[in-house]
């Protein structure tokens, strides 16, 4: 039933109807979003990689062949461009490029308004930004988008023991820092 | 292994069989494991519960308009900088060709001249090698205390008294400019002898 929704409204979209764009993206953007924020730990971050790769929906929704689900499709997107960026601000530090006073000061720009939420986002990236990347990964993508082994291997390319082992790491580093809170 | 690694691999989904079996009995019938168990998983429920934000909705909207004027405007600016990332890249690389040394010298400068090519120098009891170091390269080095007894030599000047040796027993002041003067037959002829002693 999804599955047919989605690809009406592709076909929409390819034959130029915008609103088809928008319905179809409503239901991801907020799945982008809070994915590059858990993997970023900044809005400012998150925001510019949600930016890129609803881009890369827009442009390469033409080439999509239902080989995999759509959802698979747009996470495999979103994954591989947070890694990509994270990659890049790795670099950036290393070449002092980086501009984490920036980052800081956009904070108040944060899509969370009221208190209480932006102090359990702040606890979130907190722990998040501890745990390395891969392991971080996976973790986001099974503990808070309840994604299975299955779906997780087909949007990473990977084997299903390989991030079942990365997310038995993730969980143990994960209660040790809660247990040293 | 621990309880608190069994927990993690149950809540993980890696245990399966009789493992699987033999959690679920001793979760039923150990209070203390069962306590340990509520425990961890409760800190993780917790942890995911942080994650329930309510974020604004009209974030979203003004992205996706964001987004639409960000596409539009930006195939001139994709173009330019793959290209000039190419450039860069080719750019690297060469630069890593032209100045990566020689093989040979590789292995008089780098593979040679180490503490621990040194140490088993003199370790080595291998008469045609001794002969080799004694005859050829001996009046480069600059060395004294024991290792002047050890290869029967004149004391070196200057640094006598001076005992520091290194954890592979070479002097901190040991020349290493030694093989300098040595020619590419002699350093072959002294890698393949310690490469037979198997010392490398």
């Amino acid at each position: 039933m999804k599955k047919e929704r989605e690809k009406r409204l592709i076909e929409e979209f390819l034959g130029g109807s915008e609103l088809a764009f928008n319905e179809l993206v409503h239901e991801y953007h907020p799945k982008i979003y809070s994915h590059c924020r858990r993997m970023l730990g900044n809005h400012m971050d998150a925001d510019e990689v949600t930016q890129e790769v609803l881009i890369v929906i827009y442009n390469k929704l033409k080439d999509f062949r239902f080989d995999s689900s759509l959802s698979t499709w747009i996470y495999r997107i979103t994954t591989t461009r947070s890694l990509n960026f994270l990659n890049k601000r790795k670099l950036k530090k290393f070449l002092f490029l980086d501009d984490e006073e920036a980052r800081e000061l956009n904070s108040s720009d944060d899509i969370v308004a009221d208190m209480e939420n932006r102090a359990k986002l702040e606890k979130l990236d907190e722990v998040l930004q501890q745990l390395p990347v891969k392991q971080r990964e996976v973790f986001v993508l099974r503990h808070f988008e309840q994604l299975g082994y299955e779906e997780i291997a087909k949007i990473k390319n990977k084997s299903v023991g390989g991030l079942k082992a990365n997310y038995f790491h993730a969980l143990k580093k994960v209660t040790e820092l809660m247990e040293n809170e | 292994m621990n309880d608190k690694d069994l927990i993690l691999k149950y809540l993980g989904g890696l245990l399966e069989g009789e493992e699987l079996e033999s959690f679920e009995r001793k979760l039923e019938n150990s209070p203390e494991f069962s306590a340990e168990y509520e425990k961890i998983s409760s800190g993780l429920k917790s942890l995911k519960a942080t994650a329930d934000v309510k974020y604004d909705n009209r974030y979203f909207a003004s992205s996706l308009a964001k987004m639409k004027t960000r596409s539009a405007d930006s195939p001139k600016r994709r173009r330019l900088i793959p290209a000039l990332s190419a450039v860069s890249f080719a750019a690297v690389i060469l630069f890593f060709f032209l100045s990566a040394p020689l093989e040979e010298n590789i292995l008089i400068n780098e593979n040679l001249f180490t503490d621990e090519l040194y140490s088993a120098l003199l370790s080595v009891e291998n008469d045609e090698l001794n002969d080799f170091i004694k005859r050829d390269m001996v009046s480069h080095y600059s060395y004294y205390g024991d290792l002047e007894t050890e290869l029967e030599l004149e004391p070196g000047d200057g640094e006598a008294g001076n005992n520091s040796v290194n954890e592979y027993g070479v002097p901190y002041n040991y020349n290493y400019d030694v093989l300098n003067d040595a020619s590419t037959e002699e350093i072959d002829q002294l890698y393949n002898t310690l490469l037979e002693t198997k010392i490398l």
